[in-house]
């Protein structure tokens, strides 16, 4: 099993540079389409979503400069964008992208008055995508109890093969991102916050 | 009931497969002189493997999620705003699942036969007796060109499951998706609408496996991509 533990520098030189871009990419395609709706639709609220990918896309920047400088101050950059982005996806996640924390009676103040599972639900989807978010974590503390500990913890955080941890990782990721999906689709159905269509009310799933 | 059909026969003989993984793990690895460049060796595809798993996993749970948005009729078909006669239920998406999944479990059931075979050929080994157990030329050449394979092989899986021009495998579903991805990617100039956004979400958290897209490709090319292996 050591054996297969490697650093990012053994890769061939196209994959290394894959790998890197591939690591804060998709976080710039979805600032993109932020700035899109800030600046061609007028939807001032985007800049702040914008920024929040920012945030994620430089942690992982901080880390690849890190990785080919060995500079010490982009590794704490990485720790510190990474826990700010983390945060700011958490509030976002449950303020706007669910809807939550908008109940006007005193039984739903952390819900909202229109929903259409029940308050548990809700509230075990809350810890699970906290859970979620902070999995990575988790995740150096797996790879410092782990055989190859040492190593990884100065070069292969994002990289590593040990297998058994990126497995989990994507595990986590793919249920947090389906409870996500769930509530973001539910709360959808309620508002119309982001503007993504014209018509406000949606006819239900059975008369459609 | 002919998707009931499907899925009950895929989701059977993969769970068949996986009992036949336990019992290689556990019985017949057991047997080998020496575990380590094996299991390294059938470590270094698992990018292979979970990217099938990945798609498997991801598909699945979009048919949970529509399972969910019907029994509390949410109105998930107005809000992707997708053509009526271009929507898909759960059962359809299961059937997808249960399909890769079933190529994935058949994939480990071969690999682990294949790495097995060439590591348990005495002729493959140098310094046997000595400890020092290593792959001669003849078994990094035979394992190499195995994942070689393997990565030729599943980069024809993704082309057939995505953008081969047949109308077969829900040709409208995979174009629109195809479609909203595009409009991810030129998202600065384009417009934003709920699929791409959706999309775009699930991009962020998809970051392994497009890196083990890359690993894929890289497997065609190298016979492996991790330099730090026997071959």
């Amino acid at each position: 099993m050591n054996n297969i533990a490697t650093s990012i520098h053994d890769v061939p030189y196209g994959l290394k540079w894959y790998l890197y871009i591939v690591s804060f990419l998709p976080y710039i395609w979805r600032m993109n389409q932020n700035m899109n709706k800030w600046l061609y639709h007028d939807h001032p609220i985007q800049a702040w979503n914008a920024l929040k990918y920012l945030f994620l896309a430089l942690g992982p920047i901080c880390y690849i400069i890190y990785n080919e400088s060995h500079i010490k101050g982009f590794k704490y950059a990485y720790y510190t964008f990474k826990s700010i982005g983390t945060t700011y996806k958490l509030f976002w996640d449950m303020y706007f992208d669910w809807g939550l924390f908008r109940g006007t009676r005193k039984d739903n103040r952390f819900l909202r008055d229109e929903m259409k599972f029940t308050p548990t639900f809700y509230y075990v989807c809350m810890f699970l995508d906290l859970i979620g978010l902070y999995f990575w974590a988790f995740v150096i503390m797996f790879y410092s109890v782990t055989e190859s500990g040492d190593l990884a913890i100065d070069s292969l955080e994002f990289y590593s093969n040990v297998m058994w941890i990126t497995w989990l990782e994507l595990i986590v990721a793919a249920i947090r991102r389906t409870i996500w999906i769930m509530i973001r689709f539910e709360n959808e159905y309620f508002s119309n916050f982001e503007q993504f269509r014209d018509v406000v009310t949606i006819p239900p799933l059975k008369a459609d | 009931m002919k998707n009931a059909v499907i899925l009950a026969f895929f989701s059977g003989a993969s769970f068949v497969q996986l009992f036949m993984i336990s019992i290689f793990l556990t019985v017949i690895v057991g047997q080998l002189d020496d575990t380590s460049y094996f299991i390294d060796e059938f470590y270094s595809l698992d990018s292979l493997f979970r990217l099938l798993f990945a798609l498997s996993f991801l598909t699945f749970a979009s048919g949970i999620c529509i399972m969910v948005w019907k029994q509390h009729d949410i109105n998930y078909i107005h809000l992707m705003q997708v053509e009526y006669k271009d929507r898909m239920n759960h059962f359809q998406l299961w059937k997808i699942s249960t399909i890769t999944f079933f190529i994935f479990t058949s994939f480990v059931v071969v690999s682990l036969e294949e790495m097995a075979v060439i590591h348990n050929k005495e002729a493959y080994w140098l310094n046997r007796f000595e400890g020092d157990h290593e792959l001669n030329d003849a078994g990094k050449k035979a394992a190499s060109t195995y994942k070689k394979i393997v990565g030729i092989f599943m980069t024809v899986l993704l082309i057939i499951l995505w953008i081969q021009p047949t109308k077969y495998i829900y040709k409208r579903v995979r174009y629109s998706t195809i479609r909203a991805f595009w409009n991810v990617i030129i998202a600065p100039f384009g417009s934003v609408k709920f699929k791409a956004y959706i999309l775009a979400e699930i991009m962020t958290d998809c970051i392994i496996p497009l890196e083990d897209v890359g690993k894929t490709l890289t497997h065609v090319f190298y016979g492996n991509w991790n330099a730090n292996l026997v071959n």
